[in-house]
């Protein structure tokens, strides 16, 4: 399942961060910063998974963004054996999921870029809500998934605007 | 686009424009501080009854948890405000609910006390939605979708227990939108997740038949998530849904029936494929089925045919994207193919092999990255596919020497799973040569999955016990204590073979270095402190000689392996007398350590000599029993904690090989037939001599071995035979073994008597010679002497002899002494079993030679370098006179007559050195059929002030400088 993505700056900033999985913030924040690490100084002929700590992390660069998913295998399997399971997630799949997000992205904003994430995190994650779920991916078409987003802006034009 | 709060607006800024970690954080600091006030204030006299502030503005309370989200998203921790956001869920606005719930899902854990209030108000949002009267459909349904979706991301147990009976309904519902099912499909899989026992299993299939009949690929995608967590679960119970599953696949396989929302670089929905295939995997058998009814025949015929479309008509296409779409699920119809194993069509096998085998060596290092993957997986099969994968061992190896480590991980993996008996020696040996290169991320795996290897395909484990300590010498750091208890537990519980004295040996000789890796120093220290008494009789391995090669590393030690150490002090301290004055020394300072184990250890050892019984302190200082069996080892234990009980590599590991079947074969054999013997001994004994009293009878069941006592004499004879053309080599009240030898250029003629000393006839009188390489031999003895069957031997009357000729040829530089096994029974039935080494030393081949003094400097200077030179030095006895002249003269002849070098006189400017030239004659043949000779030649260099002895050897060959080296020393320790 996934169990994070993250979008990250060149810099090596974290500009949007999803969980899937709970985990305490100072976990968080050094895992974040140790894969975040290991993907910046990968360069382009080096594949886009990378092996941490038991999770699987695809990743893929846009421009100035790093798009980063991580997985781990299914919870459920753990809890009942009692054991490390496989990671049942496809590499290659999640890798174009990435491209069919940033493309969803694009369709929103225009060529997306760090500062729409930034300044629009609340849409980012309306966005990322409606494609990713509990750690699954739940919709791939563009047209659903910015349904929602669409809806927001309706309503804004009718008087009761995100922030008025 | 929805506008921005302004004050939002300059906080992002604000961070954007920080220019440290600090300043950030000095900001966050600031505005939490903020915040914090801004809910408070007023709240005495205006707070709701859940806490929150009624003084904020829709706006305000928007603004403000905005920000929170935003620092939270930062990696700060948010801990308050949380009833802000509970107010923005209930309210009935859909702006401020939907800033509600993303909120809610970021900074509430489920478990959280507060979501008890929020459950009410998620529950109305689910039934109907909960918004405003009024709204249209278009908003409650999208209310329905927030709730779900904040459920179905963070909800802990009560909320989901609470919940499930409306997103059930809310999923099954005829009236529910596609948007509101696919987001239930996965809030299901929440709860199937975290308490599988609430959720039947057996109702629902029906549901989901019903669900995959659904023309909405969204809902289709969320669906086959659920069945696939549904069914990992029960198998057997989502069995009937596989011909829908196919279906579904024909239809966006063959047919590429599918809306044009959802293609993808004109692929229907691949995630929707792969969530299929990956369906199908969990029934590895449906084409193994033969009585399968009609229909799904029809099926499993439209699934080959849909796998087989796969497989052969992906292909590479311009755009990258729809490249890795098409391979995402091309892989996963190899692994759907690799799941039904040899139940599967061969033609697809192969093909799959083919393809995966062209992938290992592309450019594209994603496509290289996952082909090494799925190869691994193939090659678990049993069904010839390991010998599809063994043709690429080539291609593989270059992939461990990738720039990338991912992909050099993958083909560590895919070695370590396709090595078998047959490449196992070859895979291994590449694998450690690979290893000083390979850089440290990787290393401990390598070292690990190296080891593993080792043990397991090991036909000689002799070669186990090498491959480690290369392993050590490598990468020591990275051979964790398990793998070096491995090599313990392996070495006590195999002695057949000469294992242990080889272990011994190997590692005294690897421990010798003054710097080694501490990992070494721990086994050796633990090995020859239980087996180093095997070798104590060969030059140069005497029992002080260890306690010397391990205690030079004693200062570099840390108290781990300090411990190790004094307790093996202990053993050799009790075996050989000389060592004691050497040990005692080390105990009493250990005795105030300041580590409790040091402590108590060399406090205990010390006092144990006088507190208990000889018979006692040997009983405490005894060899080790063999360890116990266990299923599982410490090392797979822990390349499953790594990687996981299903991985590939797990597997392969837990799988015993051939080898280690017949090893395990063997050690039951060798138990067996001690214990039959045991029972023999015992039916023999009853039948004649009735009285026997039970204690002898015990004693009798293995053989008597050498008595501790007379092996230091016993070494003594031994040294002194290798200078000697004749002698005594072993003695006792039962046999007198005694020897005569003399050698021309590289044959030898030996002759060893075995004299009965007892009044009574020695039945069964054995002898066995180990073979080694570099010894050709020939014997001849009494007859039945040689004859090593059991009940086999000849007979020695009282006060006569039994006599074994050998003839022996040398064909290669060596370093030790052949092995000799005399075994014989007592009239009274007790048996003997001495273990012996033949004095056929190196030095028994040389030829001397004369040299002048200038052809001497000459010859002495160009061998010089590490591997020709060997160099010692070496106390003069205690009893010795001083190092006078005439001492010297006495070595000299040790020299010229003991090992057998001609003395170049004009060479040693003083008194106190003695040089010497040989010639070291082999029986073997160069290319031009002359035989092979090794030029050797030695210097011992006395000290009368310190009354020491410095030997050093220049050879052509490292062998016969040791050899000859280790001999001089023991012949000078004798003088």
């Amino acid at each position: 399942m996934i169990s994070f993505i993250l979008m990250v700056n060149k810099q090596g900033q974290t500009r949007c961060s999803k969980y899937y999985q709970w985990l305490p913030m100072e976990e968080r924040v050094a895992l974040e910063s140790e894969i975040i690490r290991k993907c910046l100084s990968r360069s382009e002929l080096q594949c886009s998974f990378i092996e941490y700590r038991g999770y699987k992390t695809i990743y893929r660069r846009y421009a100035s963004l790093f798009f980063i998913v991580g997985t781990k295998p299914d919870v459920d399997v753990t809890q009942v054996e009692g054991a490390a399971a496989e990671n049942r997630e496809n590499e290659l799949g999640l890798l174009e999921f990435i491209h069919n997000l940033v493309e969803t992205m694009d369709k929103w904003a225009g060529s997306i870029c760090e500062l729409d994430i930034m300044y629009q995190l609340e849409e980012v994650h309306f966005i990322l809500d409606e494609m990713v779920m509990n750690g699954y991916i739940v919709e791939t078409c563009k047209g659903a998934t910015l349904r929602p987003v669409d809806l927001l802006e309706r309503e804004s034009r009718k008087g009761e605007a995100m922030f008025k | 686009m929805a506008s921005q709060a302004k004050g939002l607006q300059n906080f992002i800024s604000d961070l954007r424009n920080a220019k440290s970690k600090e300043e950030e954080s000095s900001r966050v600091e600031r505005e939490l501080a903020k915040i914090r006030r801004k809910f408070a204030s007023g709240l005495s006299s205006k707070s709701n009854e859940d806490g929150s502030n009624t003084s904020l503005s829709s706006y305000q309370r928007k603004k403000y948890v905005w920000k929170l989200v935003y620092i939270h998203v930062l990696g700060y921790e948010v801990d308050f405000g949380h009833s802000e956001v509970l107010t923005l869920v209930k309210s009935n606005k859909f702006s401020e609910k939907q800033v509600g719930y993303v909120a809610l899902s970021l900074l509430l854990r489920g478990s959280d006390p507060l979501m008890n209030s929020v459950v009410n108000s998620i529950r109305s949002d689910l039934v109907a939605g909960g918004a405003s009267k009024g709204s249209n459909s278009v908003q409650i349904d999208t209310a329905q979708s927030l709730a779900l979706c904040s459920i179905a991301n963070i909800s802990g147990l009560e909320l989901i227990q609470a919940l499930h009976v409306e997103v059930q309904h809310n999923l099954v519902s005829k009236t529910s939108s596609p948007n509101v099912k696919k987001k239930s499909a996965l809030c299901l899989l929440r709860l199937v997740r975290t308490s599988p026992n609430l959720f039947a299993g057996r109702e629902f299939a029906p549901h989901i038949a019903q669900l995959l009949q659904d023309r909405h690929l969204g809902v289709l995608t969320s669906t086959m998530s659920l069945l696939n967590g549904l069914a990992v679960q029960h198998p057997t119970e989502y069995e009937t849904l596989i011909p829908y599953v196919v279906h579904i696949l024909g239809m966006l396989v063959i047919k590429k029936a599918c809306g044009k929302e959802y293609l993808y670089y004109k692929t229907p929905s691949p995630w929707l494929q792969i969530k299929l295939l990956k369906f199908l995997q969990l029934y590895p058998n449906i084409l193994a089925e033969k009585d399968a009814n009609p229909s799904s025949k029809a099926s499993t015929a439209q699934l080959t045919q849909v796998v087989q479309k796969i497989l052969t008509e992906t292909d590479v296409s311009d755009s990258i994207n729809k490249s890795n779409a098409d391979h995402a699920i091309l892989f996963e119809a190899v692994n759907l193919i690799v799941c039904w194993g040899p139940s599967g069509p061969t033609q697809l096998r192969e093909a799959a092999m083919k393809l995966l085998g062209k992938f290992i060596s592309v450019r594209e290092p994603n496509i290289r990255y996952l082909a090494l993957m799925t190869m691994a997986k193939l090659a678990q099969l049993d069904t010839g596919s390991a010998e599809g994968v063994k043709k690429h061992q080539t291609t593989v190896l270059v992939s461990l020497k990738d720039a990338d480590i991912s992909v050099r991980r993958r083909a560590l993996d895919l070695l370590f799973v396709m090595c078998d008996s047959d490449n196992a020696e070859m895979i291994v040996d590449e694998l450690v040569n690979h290893l000083v290169l390979a850089d440290a991320a990787i290393r401990e795996e390598m070292v690990l999955k190296i080891a593993i290897l080792a043990e397991k395909y090991a036909t000689d484990l002799r070669w186990y016990v090498d491959t480690i300590l290369k392993l050590i010498s490598i990468s020591g750091d990275h051979v964790s204590d398990p793998i070096w208890h491995r090599v313990v537990q392996i070495v006590t519980n195999h002695p057949q073979g000469d294992l242990q004295a080889y272990a011994a040996a190997t590692l005294l000789v690897a421990a010798s270095p003054r710097r080694c890796h501490e990992t070494a120093v721990r086994v050796a220290a633990y090995v020859l402190g239980e087996f180093g008494f095997l070798i104590a009789e060969r030059p140069g391995m005497s029992g002080e000689e260890q306690f010397r090669i391990l205690h030079q590393h004693w200062h570099s030690s840390d108290e781990t392996t300090r411990a190790i150490l004094i307790s093996t002090y202990a053993k050799l301290a009790n075996l050989y007398e000389e060592c004691r004055p050497l040990v005692a020394p080390v105990f009493a300072r250990c005795k105030n350590s300041v580590d409790v184990e040091i402590q108590q250890r060399s406090a205990e050892y010390a006092a144990m000599r006088e507190a208990f019984s000889p018979e006692a302190v040997e009983d405490l200082l005894r060899e080790m029993p063999p360890f116990e069996d266990k299923e599982q080892t410490a090392l797979e234990l822990r390349l499953k904690d790594k990687e996981g009980e299903d991985s590939a590599t797990f597997v392969k590991a837990a799988r015993p090989s051939v080898e280690q079947r017949q090893r395990a074969a063997q050690a039951a054999a060798a138990a067996r037939e001690v214990e039959e013997e045991a029972q023999r001994q015992h039916y023999e004994e009853e039948g004649g001599e009735e009285d026997y009293d039970e204690e002898d009878r015990l004693q009798d069941l293995a053989p008597v071995g050498i008595p501790k006592e007379i092996i230091p004499a016993m070494r003594k004879a031994f040294s002194n035979l290798c200078t000697c053309s004749s002698g005594v080599l072993f003695e006792n009240n039962f046999i007198q073994i005694g020897l005569k030898h003399d050698y021309q250029a590289a044959q030898g003629r030996i002759t060893v008597f075995f004299g009965n000393v007892t009044s009574n006839l020695l039945k069964h009188v054995r002898i066995s010679i180990d073979d080694c390489d570099h010894l050709r031999m020939q014997k001849q003895g009494t007859e039945g002497l040689l004859d090593d069957e059991e009940g086999g031997g000849c007979s020695v009357a009282a006060r006569t002899q039994a006599k074994l000729l050998i003839l022996v040829e040398t064909l290669a530089p060596f370093d030790d002494a052949p092995a000799m096994r005399v075994k014989f029974e007592t009239t009274e039935g007790i048996k003997h079993e001495y273990p012996l080494r033949l004095p056929i030393v190196a030095t028994c081949f040389m030829e001397p030679v004369e040299l002048a003094s200038g052809a001497f400097m000459q010859r002495w200077k160009s061998l010089e370098g590490q591997e020709r030179e060997c160099q010692e030095i070496v106390k003069a006895p205690q009893s010795a006179p001083e190092i006078d002249e005439e001492y010297m003269e006495k070595i000299r002849s040790i020299i010229t007559d003991g090992l057998h070098f001609g003395h170049c006189q004009g060479c040693d400017p003083t008194p106190w050195t003695i040089s010497g030239a040989a010639t070291y004659r082999t029986g073997s043949k160069d290319k031009n059929g002359n035989n092979i000779n090794v030029g050797c030649l030695v210097r011992v260099e006395a000290n009368p002030q310190a009354r020491a002895f410095r030997v050093t050897t220049r050879t052509l060959h490292p062998l016969c400088s040791k050899a000859v080296k280790n001999v001089a020393l023991v012949s000078i320790k004798l003088a």
